[in-house]
C-alpha cells in the first residue's frame, strides 16, 4: 500500500528524491498526505478515462527507432517522456486526432545505456505507461540465444515424458495442453526471428521458457521415486545428503577457497608495492602452503584408486580454511593495520585542507550569505578543524579504531554546518563542490601512481587542470548569486570527471577488473577443460 | 491516523535517500556455483569526503568478503545483516566481494537467483546450466565454455535454471564413487554383488577411456544392481527365516508329515543363498514354506490315505538314508591352531557371537560344516548364514562345498603354528 501511495506521487512529480531533499519536514508530510488521500481517485480516473501508450517493440539496439503511440481524449495534449529512471531520454508533447489517437518516434542515441526504459504518456496528472529495453548486444543473436534455451528446455521435457510413456505413467492432459501452448509459443518465436522481429522474438522465447519451465517442474514431479530415469535425476532422488550432492559441493568449495586465496595473494602484492613493511615471505608462504592443501585436496577427491570419504575431505577443508582465516588475520594485524593507520592519516589531512577551501570559499561568498550564519558556521568549520588537529595528535599513541567514531561525527558535522548557509542553492553546491574535489584528489593520485609506475599522465594532468579552471569558474559564478549556471558547470565538472576516470582507469582499476575476470574464465576452464568437448557414450 | 502513515513513509523514505548519496552502483556480478553458493563482485562509487559509508548488500550471510579501494588496497568494513559499513576513510570506489548462499532457493530440480539489483548486473551461470525462466529480457547473453553469461537490468531479477551436471568429469568420478561405497556396503553384509561388480568395472573402464556421461551411467547400474541383489537377499533371507519357523511350527505342532520335504527345499533354499542365487534361494524357501505349512499330523490320516501313507514312509526312509549318507565325510586329519588374538585385534568390530563361532572353529581345528556350528550353537539356519558371509566378506573364514554340504575354514593366514597330527 505504501508503495502504491508513493508511485502514485512521483506520477504527478518528475524528480521525488529532488524534491523531498530540499524539502522542510513539515512540506514533506503536507504533500504525502495530499497524495495519500488523492492516490485512490488518480487510480480511479485513469482506469475511466486516462491515456495508454505503446511502443512498437519489446527491445531495441542502440541507435534504432522507437515508435510510440497510444490513445487519450480527442483533440487533447499529451506529453511523452522516456527514461530509465535517472535519465531523460526523450521528451514530446503530441496531439490527439480525431479519433484519440497519438504518435511520435524517436531515434535512440548510439551511446544509450542499456536497460529499461519507461515511456510515461500523461495528459494533465493521469498517466499511463509502457517499458521497453535496450540491450547492450545484437537482439538476434540475444533472441537466438534465448531460443536456445528454450529449445533445450523442450527437449528435456520430451526425453522426460517419452520415458514417463515407457514407464506407464499417465501425464494429465492439462499437463500436455500447457507442454503444447509452451511449444506454441516456440515455434512463434521462431516465426518472429524469421520475420526479423527479433525484440518480439526475444519475448516470445522468453515466454516459451516459462511456460515449459512450469510444464517441466510438473511432469518432474510424476517420475517415479526409484529408477532414476534420466541421468540428471540422479541427483533429485537421492537424499540431500547424498554423498554425489557433498562432492560436488566439496567441488564448488575447494574452488572458492583457491579463489579466495588467489585474491588475498594480490592484496599482498599491493601491499608491498606501497612500501608497507611486514613479514611477507611467512605470509606468502602460509598461503602457499594453504593453495597447495587446497590443489591436493582436490586431487585426493578426484582419486579414483583411493577411496577417501567425502567426510574426510570436508574436514581437511575446514582445517584448511581455519588456517587460510589465522593467516588472513595475520596479514590484517600487520600489513592492513598499517595502511589503514596511513590512510587515516592522510584523511585527516585532506579533510583539513578542505575545510580550509571551504572556510576560504565561504568568507569569499560572504555577500551573498546572511553575515550571522557566515560567521558562524565558519566557526564550526574552525572547531572541527581543531577537533581533527587533536585527532591527528591521538594517532600516534591511540588506536586507529578508537579515533573513527570521531573522526566520523567530525567530518559529518562539516556538512552539517554547510546545511545551515542559506542562499539560492548554495549550500548543495558547495557540498557537491565539496565532493567533486575530493574525487578529483583521488584521481590526481591515481594518475601520481600511473607515473611512478613510467605511465603517460600528460593528457589526464591537462584535463584536470581545466577542471580545476572550471571549478573557478563556478566558484566566480557563486559568487555572483547564479547557482543555476554554477549547476551547469558543476555538471560539466562531474561529465569531464567521468570521461578522466575512464582514462586513469584502465590502468589501475581496470587491471583488477581484468585480474578477476582471468581468475572466473581461468577456473571456468579449469572446471570445463577437463569435460569440454562434452563426452558421450 | 494518516500522520502515522505518512511518518512511517518518511522514515521508510528517509535511509534510502541517504544510502543514496553517500554510494552510487556502477557495476554488479554474480558468479553462480553448482551449489547454489553465489560469488558476488559489486564496484560502488562512494563519497570521498566521508570516513565511513554504508552500502546495502546483497544477502545477509557472507564468506570471504573482501573490500578494496579504487587502488586494490584493502580497506576494514563490518557487517549488520545486509548493510556493510566500510572504513572508506577518503576513497572514491570500492570493490566489495564475498560468497553467499542467500541468493538461491531450489524448489524440485529447479534452482532460482532471486535479488533485487540497483544497477545491471552480469551473471554467470556455471556448466550444464538450462534456463527454466527469466524475470525479465536479459540486456545480453553468452556463453563461457559452457557457462552461461547474462546480463540484467536494474530491479528485480529472477532467474530460473536447472543443471545437469552429467558429462562432467567430477560428476563422473563421484557416481562411480557413489557406487563403489554402495557395493562395499552391501559386500560387508555377505551379499554376492557379482554383477555390479562387473558394471563397476566397466564404468571404472569408460572413465578412463574419458567417456564421463557413459561412466556415469555404468556406475549408476552397479549401484542400483547392488541396491537390487541386497534387496533380493534381504527378501531370500527372510523367505528362509519364515520357513525355518514355519518348520519349527509344524514339528512342534507334530506335524511331520511333509516336512522332510520342507527341511530339504529349505537346504537348497541356503545352498543358493550361500552362491548368491537370491531370487531363486527366495523360490524355494517360500516352497517350503508352503509345504511346512501344509504338512499334516500322521494320526489324522485316515484309511483312504493309507496308500499315500506308505510312500511317503518310503519317501522319508529314503531321504534319511540320502541325509545319512551326506553326514559329514570324514576330514583330514589335520588340525591347526590359531592366534585368535591376533585375529581378533585385526578385527576389532566382531561381534560377540563372531567371536564364539570362531573360538568354536579353533577348537575343532580350524574348520567345521555349517551344520555343525548351527547344531552348537541353536541359531537359525539364515542368521549362521549371513554371519558367515559376513566373515568370509572380510576374508576371515573361506567356505568350500564339500559333498553338498558347507565346510567353513578359519582362513590360513590366521594359522599360529605348524600343523599337528
Amino acid at each position: 500500500m505504501f508503495q502504491n501511495v508513493s508511485t502514485g506521487s512521483s506520477n504527478s512529480t518528475s524528480t521525488p528524491i529532488r524534491a523531498v531533499k530540499s524539502m522542510s519536514l513539515g512540506k514533506l508530510a503536507a504533500i504525502l498526505m495530499v497524495a495519500l488521500l488523492v492516490s485512490p481517485s488518480l487510480a480511479v480516473a485513469k482506469e475511466a478515462t486516462g491515456p495508454t501508450v505503446f511502443t512498437d517493440d519489446p527491445a531495441y539496439e542502440p541507435g534504432e527507432e522507437v515508435e510510440i503511440s497510444g490513445t487519450a481524449e480527442p483533440n487533447s495534449e499529451v506529453n511523452i517522456t522516456v527514461s530509465d529512471g535517472s535519465d531523460e531520454i526523450f521528451n514530446d508533447t503530441v496531439h490527439t486526432d480525431g479519433k484519440g489517437e497519438f504518435s511520435t518516434e524517436f531515434t535512440l542515441p548510439e551511446e544509450v545505456a542499456a536497460g529499461v526504459y519507461t515511456v510515461v504518456a500523461s495528459v494533465f496528472e493521469v498517466t499511463a505507461e509502457a517499458s521497453f529495453t535496450v540491450v547492450e548486444m545484437d537482439l538476434k543473436e540475444l533472441a537466438e540465444g534465448l531460443l536456445d534455451q528454450a529449445e533445450e528446455l523442450k527437449e528435456d521435457l520430451n526425453e522426460l515424458l517419452v520415458l514417463l510413456e515407457e514407464e506407464g505413467v499417465e501425464v494429465s492432459q492439462e499437463i500436455l495442453d500447457d507442454m503444447n501452448e509452451g511449444i506454441l509459443a516456440f515455434e512463434e518465436a521462431e516465426q518472429l526471428i524469421e520475420q526479423k522481429e527479433y525484440g518480439e522474438a526475444a519475448e516470445k522465447a522468453l515466454e516459451a521458457l516459462a511456460i515449459l519451465g512450469d510444464v517441466f517442474d510438473d511432469v518432474q514431479a510424476l517420475v517415479p521415486e526409484e529408477e532414476p530415469p534420466e541421468e540428471e535425476a540422479l541427483l533429485k532422488d537421492e537424499e540431500p545428503e547424498d554423498d554425489v550432492e557433498r562432492g560436488m559441493g566439496l567441488y564448488v568449495a575447494i574452488d572458492m577457497a583457491l579463489r579466495y586465496v588467489d585474491k588475498v595473494n594480490e592484496t599482498v602484492d599491493r601491499l608491498v608495492e606501497e612500501g608497507y613493511e611486514f613479514d611477507e615471505e611467512y605470509i606468502r608462504e602460509r598461503f602457499k602452503e594453504a593453495e597447495d592443501a587446497l590443489l591436493a585436496l582436490r586431487a585426493k577427491l578426484e582419486a579414483l584408486d583411493s577411496y577417501a570419504s567425502i567426510a574426510e575431505i570436508a574436514k581437511d577443508l575446514a582445517r584448511i580454511r581455519e588456517f587460510l582465516g589465522e593467516t588472513n588475520g595475520l596479514l590484517h594485524s600487520t600489513a592492513v593495520k598499517k595502511h589503514k593507520l596511513q590512510m587515516t592519516e592522510r584523511f585527516m589531512e585532506q579533510v583539513q585542507n578542505r575545510v580550509r577551501v571551504l572556510n576560504d570559499t565561504i568568507l569569499k561568498l560572504r555577500e551573498r550569505l546572511e553575515a550571522e550564519k557566515t560567521v558562524m558556521v565558519g566557526n564550526a568549520l574552525g572547531n572541527v578543524y581543531r577537533k581533527i588537529e587533536r585527532l591527528r595528535e591521538r594517532l600516534s599513541t591511540d588506536d586507529v579504531e578508537e579515533l573513527l567514531d570521531e573522526l566520523e561525527n567530525a567530518v559529518d558535522e562539516i556538512d552539517e554546518n554547510l546545511d545551515k548557509l542559506n542562499g539560492k542553492g548554495t549550500s548543495t553546491n558547495l557540498k557537491s563542490m565539496n565532493v567533486v574535489e575530493a574525487r578529483m584528489n583521488v584521481l590526481r593520485k591515481s594518475a601520481e601512481k600511473l607515473r611512478r609506475k613510467g605511465g603517460d599522465t600528460s593528457d589526464v594532468d591537462e584535463e584536470l587542470e581545466a577542471a580545476t579552471g572550471l571549478l573557478e569558474r563556478m566558484m566566480e559564478r557563486l559568487r555572483e548569486g547564479d547557482s543555476t549556471e554554477a549547476q551547469n558547470i558543476l555538471d560539466e565538472v562531474k561529465e569531464k570527471y567521468e570521461e578522466l576516470r575512464g582514462n586513469i582507469e584502465p590502468p589501475i582499476l581496470n587491471q583488477i577488473k581484468e585480474q578477476f575476470l582471468d581468475q572466473i574464465q581461468k577456473r571456468l576452464q579449469d572446471y570445463t577443460g577437463k569435460i569440454s568437448p562434452k563426452n558421450t557414450p | 491516523m494518516i500522520i502515522v502513515l505518512t511518518l512511517t513513509l518518511f522514515l521508510a523514505a528517509a535511509p534510502y535517500a541517504f544510502g543514496q548519496e553517500q554510494y552510487s552502483p556502477r557495476e554488479l556480478t554474480f558468479v553462480v556455483y553448482q551449489d547454489g553458493y553465489v560469488a558476488v563482485d559489486y564496484y560502488v562509487d562512494v563519497d570521498p569526503t566521508k570516513a565511513r559509508v554504508n552500502v546495502t548488500i546483497f544477502g545477509s550471510q557472507c564468506l570471504d568478503l573482501m573490500v578494496e579501494d579504487q587502488d586494490g588496497l584493502p580497506l576494514d568494513s563490518s557487517q549488520h545483516d545486509s548493510v556493510l559499513t566500510i572504513d572508506t576513510l577518503g576513497s572514491a570506489s570500492v570493490l566489495i566481494s564475498y560468497v553467499t548462499m542467500d541468493l538461491t532457493g531450489k524448489s524440485g530440480q529447479i534452482w532460482s537467483l532471486m535479488v533485487e539489483t540497483p544497477v545491471s548486473s552480469v551473471i554467470f551461470l556455471p556448466v550444464g546450466v538450462t534456463i527454466v525462466s527469466l524475470s525479465t529480457v536479459p540486456l545480453a547473453m553468452g556463453s563461457i565454455d559452457g557457462g552461461l553469461l547474462i546480463t540484467m537490468p536494474v530491479g528485480d531479477l529472477l532467474i530460473e535454471y536447472k543443471i545437469s551436471l552429467v558429462g562432467t568429469r567430477e560428476h563422473a568420478l563421484l557416481v562411480i564413487k557413489d557406487a563403489e561405497s554402495t557395493i562395499q556396503e552391501v559386500k560387508t553384509g555377505g551379499i554376492i554383488t557379482d554383477e555390479a561388480d562387473g558394471l563397476l568395472q566397466q564404468a571404472t573402464q569408460a572413465f578412463e577411456a574419458g567417456n564421463y556421461t557413459g561412466a556415469e551411467q555404468l556406475a549408476g547400474q552397479a549401484k542400483a544392481s547392488a541396491l537390487n541383489t541386497k534387496n533380493a537377499a534381504a527378501s531370500a533371507s527372510a523367505a528362509m527365516d519364515a520357513a525355518e519357523t514355519a518348520i519349527t511350527a509344524a514339528e512342534q505342532a507334530g506335524r511331520t508329515v511333509g516336512l522332510e520335504e520342507a527341511e530339504s527345499l529349505l537346504e537348497q533354499a541356503e545352498a543358493s543363498y550361500a552362491s548368491g542365487e537370491y531370487a531363486e534361494a527366495k523360490a524355494l524357501a517360500e516352497q517350503a514354506q508352503s509345504k511346512a505349512a501344509s504338512a499334516e499330523t500322521p494320526e489324522k490320516e485316515g484309511l483312504p490315505f493309507f496308500w499315500i501313507g506308505i510312500i511317503l514312509v518310503v519317501v522319508v526312509a529314503g531321504v534319511f538314508a540320502f541325509l545319512r549318507m551326506r553326514k559329514p565325510v570324514p576330514r583330514a586329519a589335520l588340525k591347526y591352531s590359531f592366534d585368535l588374538d591376533a585375529l581378533f585385534d585385526a578385527h576389532p568390530y566382531l561381534r560377540l557371537d563372531d567371536k564364539e563361532v570362531l573360538r568354536f572353529l579353533a577348537d575343532a581345528g580350524g574348520e567345521a560344516f555349517a551344520a555343525e556350528i548351527r547344531d552348537r550353537f541353536d541359531v537359525p539356519r539364515t542368521s549362521l548364514w549371513r554371519m558367515i558371509r559376513r566373515l568370509e566378506g572380510e576374508g576371515i573364514v573361506d567356505v568350500e562345498t564339500i559333498g553338498g554340504q558347507s565346510l567353513v575354514r578359519i582362513s590360513p593366514k590366521y594359522r599360529s603354528g605348524g600343523a599337528e597330527a
